[in-house]
């Protein structure tokens, strides 16, 4: 398999922009979609779910499933470390 | 040349593009930055996500420590190359040795809870990258150079 260079640097700056989305808008997604998983294409919420495997489901049937974040978003605000 | 890193809730993240080509696997995916932890990980949500069938993999020799407690690991033995983007410029990182793949622990209903997955890149992928990480949370700034 050989990595288009345009295709893969373009697929990195549309995760890098649903990441930051993400990350810019938790207080109102936990408000919205707490202890859900959300999917999120070009900087929006188009679905959600309470079990990954479903939404995943959904989402594998849209036309381009590759350009989609899928990420779990806590109702509490947790303190993470590794 | 430098990459980029993201500051988010979970710690420092590269968005990297990862593939694995005898698997057909090819995706963009977003990584915590790990300094602990020796080897790379893919969450089990990104495992699933990019179409590996975690359970036929086989079981990572080593137990998995960490503050959780030990863990098992499987072990996603091809090899990946994980795709950084360097001021529009692609850089491939290889891990010869493949991923390991997180289990997380069991709810009271014997199902895996996968909620808390997150993808990990480790000393091995910052070894490999032959790059440096700079950190400079000071002025909310961090990013690989070279």
């Amino acid at each position: 398999m050989i990595v288009n260079q345009e295709e893969a640097l373009a697929s990195i700056r549309r995760e890098r922009q649903n990441l930051e989305w993400i990350n810019k808008s938790l207080s109102s997604l936990r408000e919205k979609f707490g202890d859900r998983y959300i999917a999120v294409h070009d900087r929006q919420v188009i679905d959600s779910d309470e079990q990954f495997e479903r939404l995943l489901a959904r989402i594998r049937k849209l036309e381009h499933p590759e350009s989609v974040t899928i990420e779990y978003v806590t109702a509490l605000e947790y303190l993470w470390m590794l | 040349m430098r990459s980029r890193l993201v500051l988010g809730e979970k710690g420092i993240e590269a968005v990297a593009h990862f593939t694995c080509p005898s698997r057909m696997i090819s995706k963009a995916l977003h990584f915590v930055i790990d300094t602990g932890s020796e080897l790379s990980f893919l969450g089990w949500k990104d495992a699933i996500q990019v179409g590996i069938e975690v359970e036929n993999l086989p079981t990572y020799p080593r137990p998995v420590a960490g503050f959780g407690g030990a863990a098992e690991a499987k072990h996603l033995i091809d090899p990946c190359f994980v795709y950084i983007d360097f001021d529009d410029t692609l850089k491939q990182v290889e891990l010869p040795n493949g991923m390991l793949v997180y289990r997380p622990s069991r709810t009271k209903t014997k199902q895996w809870r996968i909620e808390e997955s997150v993808s990990i890149l480790g000393r091995d992928f910052i070894r490999n990258s032959g790059s440096r990480l700079v950190v400079d949370l000071a002025n909310n700034e961090a990013y690989f150079e070279g």
